[in-house]
C-alpha cells in the first residue's frame, strides 16, 4: 500500500527515456511502452529510490502552483497504477 | 490525413534465425524454414536496427527460432543498444551459459522472455523434443534473475499441458520472474499443422481461465500474469498485431519485412527485403503493408461495424488459412458468417483426447 512515506524505485528492466522523434517521455518496460504526458513525466522522473511520495507531491505542487488537495490524489493514483503494473517497487526501509 | 495514414512503428520483431535446439510442435515459424546460409549478416542486422530506431521504433524483440543460435547475438544486442532500442530477448534458454549471460547483461539487455513447455521435466522435455531441457531452463531462469535482468516466463498452453497452468504460475513465482504470459497456442505455422492435436476443449479452457483469475488475486503486483486465450473460442477476433502495419513489423531471418510473423502465408503479396529497399520505403510505401492497412480494405460486416478500429477486422493470416481469402472478415467473428470453418476443429477438440508425441509433427528443417 502506498503511504506518504513510501519510497519507490523502478523494477528491473524499466527505464525512462526521451523520444526525440515524438518529443515525448517514454517508460520502456518488458513488452510494454508507456508514453507519458507532462505531469506523468514530472512524477516518473522523481521516482528514484530516494524521494518519498510526500516529497514528490510537494515538488509537483511547486511545479504547478496547485494545492496538494488537488495534486495529492493525482500523484498517488498515478503511482499506485505503476505499482499495480509491477513497474515500480517499494524500497524496503 | 487519409484513413490509411501510417504512424512510425513502435517495435520490431527481429527473427534472427529459424535455427533452434527445440522442436515444439506449435512453433509459429513457417513450415518452410530458412537455413543458416540465407540469414542476414551481423552488419545487415545492425543496419536494420539503426534504420528502425531512426524511423521511431523504441523496442526490438530479439527472437527466432533461438536467437542465441547466432554466434553473433552479443554483437547484435550491442548494435541494438547503440541504436537506442530497448531489447526483449526471447529465448529457449538452452544456448546461453553463464559467461554469455554475463556479456548480455553488461551490454544492457534489460529483459529476457524464457519459453517453458511444462511444469515438470517429463512434460517440458516431451513437448520441446529435447531431453534435459527442463533442468537447463530452470538454471537459466535463476541466472537471469541473479543478474538483475527482468524475467518473463512464456508458458505456451495446449491440450496436453494446460492442466499444468497453475503449476507453471507457481514456478514463475518461485524462480523470481516478474511476469508470466500464460498463452494458449496460436494456430499458425507448425501450430496450424498440429492444430487437431493441440486445441484444448472448452472445459480445459474454462479451467485455465479460473486458475489464472485466482492466481492474479493471490499474487497481486509481484507477479504480472498476462493471459492469451485461443481465439477460436472467442466471439470477436483478436486485434492481430494491433492492426496490419499500424504499430509493429517483423523481419524474417533472410530480411523479408512482414506485417506479422505469419504474413508470408499471404502469398498473393510480395514482401520486400531489407537487402532491396530501406525499411522506411517498405513500411510506408509497399503494397504488402498498404493492402490491409487501416480500414479501407475491409469488407462488410467490418466496414459498417463499430469495432473496426478496435480489432481491425482480426487476423489476415487466419482469414486466409480458414476461409481462403486474406481479405475476408476473420472467421472467429460471430458476424463473419464463417464460424462453421472453426467448428470441426472445436468439435474434434471436444471429443478427441488425443494429444502428445505420438500424433504431433515436430518442427524440423
Ligand atoms: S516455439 Fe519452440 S521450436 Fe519454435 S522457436 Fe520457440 S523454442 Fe524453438
Ligand atoms: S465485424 Fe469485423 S470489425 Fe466487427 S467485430 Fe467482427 S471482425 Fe471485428
Amino acid at each position: 500500500m502506498t503511504t506518504p512515506d513510501t519510497v519507490y524505485r523502478y523494477a528491473p528492466g524499466v527505464m525512462l527515456r526521451h523520444d526525440k522523434l515524438r518529443d515525448a517521455h517514454i517508460l520502456n518496460a518488458p513488452e510494454k511502452l508507456i508514453v507519458l504526458d507532462g505531469p506523468g513525466h514530472a512524477i516518473a522522473s522523481r521516482i528514484d529510490g530516494a524521494q518519498t511520495v510526500a516529497q514528490i507531491i510537494v515538488a509537483l505542487c511547486e511545479l504547478t502552483g496547485l494545492p496538494d488537495t488537488q495534486i495529492g490524489p493525482d500523484v498517488t493514483g498515478f503511482i499506485d497504477d505503476l505499482a499495480g503494473k509491477g513497474l515500480i517497487r517499494a524500497v524496503t526501509p | 490525413m487519409n484513413q490509411n495514414h501510417a504512424d512510425p512503428p513502435l517495435a520490431i520483431l527481429a527473427e534472427l534465425t529459424h535455427r533452434c535446439p527445440l522442436r515444439c510442435p506449435y512453433c509459429s515459424n513457417p513450415t518452410a524454414l530458412v537455413g543458416r546460409s540465407g540469414e542476414l549478416s551481423t552488419a545487415e542486422w545492425a543496419d536494420v536496427f539503426r534504420q528502425a530506431a531512426d524511423m521511431g521504433a523504441l523496442q526490438v524483440h530479439m527472437s527466432g527460432g533461438e536467437p542465441a543460435a547466432r554466434k553473433d547475438l552479443e554483437k547484435l544486442c550491442q548494435a541494438a543498444v547503440d541504436a537506442g532500442l530497448y531489447i526483449n530477448l526471447i529465448t529457449s534458454g538452452l544456448m546461453i551459459d553463464g559467461a554469455r549471460l554475463d556479456r548480455l547483461a553488461a551490454i544492457g539487455v534489460p529483459h529476457v522472455q524464457l519459453s517453458v513447455q511444462g511444469s515438470d521435466a517429463a512434460m517440458c522435455d516431451a513437448v520441446g523434443g529435447y531431453d534435459g531441457a527442463f533442468a537447463i531452463k530452470q538454471d537459466f531462469a535463476r541466472a537471469v534473475v541473479a543478474r538483475g535482468i527482468s524475467l518473463t516466463l512464456n508458458a505456451v498452453l495446449h491440450r496436453a499441458n494446460c492442466h499444468q497452468a497453475g503449476d507453471m504460475i507457481t514456478m514463475a513465482r518461485d524462480l523470481g520472474a516478474a511476469r508470466i504470459e500464460v498463452a494458449h497456442t496460436q494456430y499458425y505455422g507448425w501450430g496450424l499443422l498440429n492444430r487437431d492435436g493441440l486445441l484444448p476443449s472448452r472445459d480445459q479452457l474454462d479451467d485455465v481461465t479460473r486458475i489464472v483469475e485466482q492466481a492474479r488475486k493471490d499474487s497481486g503486483a509481484d507477479l504480472q500474469i498476462d493471459y492469451v486465450v485461443p481465439d477460436y473460442y472467442a466471439e470477436t477476433p483478436k486485434a492481430c498485431m494491433a492492426g496490419w502495419g499500424r504499430r509493429f513489423l517483423t523481419i524474417s531471418p533472410e530480411g523479408k519485412v512482414l506485417p506479422c510473423h505469419a504474413a508470408e502465408t499471404v502469398d498473393h503479396l510480395t514482401f520486400d527485403t531489407v537487402r532491396d529497399k530501406t525499411l522506411s520505403e517498405i513500411w510506408y510505401d509497399s503494397p504488402a503493408f498498404n493492402t490491409y492497412r487501416g480500414t479501407d480494405w475491409m469488407p462488410e460486416p467490418c466496414q459498417s461495424c463499430d469495432l473496426k478500429e478496435v480489432d481491425w477486422g482480426g487476423c489476415r493470416c487466419q482469414a486466409l488459412a480458414l476461409v481462403g481469402d486474406a481479405g475476408a472478415t476473420d472467421p472467429v467473428c460471430s458476424k463473419s458468417g464463417q464460424r462453421e470453418k472453426l467448428l470441426d476443429a472445436l468439435t474434434d477438440a471436444a471429443v478427441s483426447p488425443k494429444a502428445g508425441p505420438d500424433i504431433w509433427t515436430y518442427r524440423q528443417f
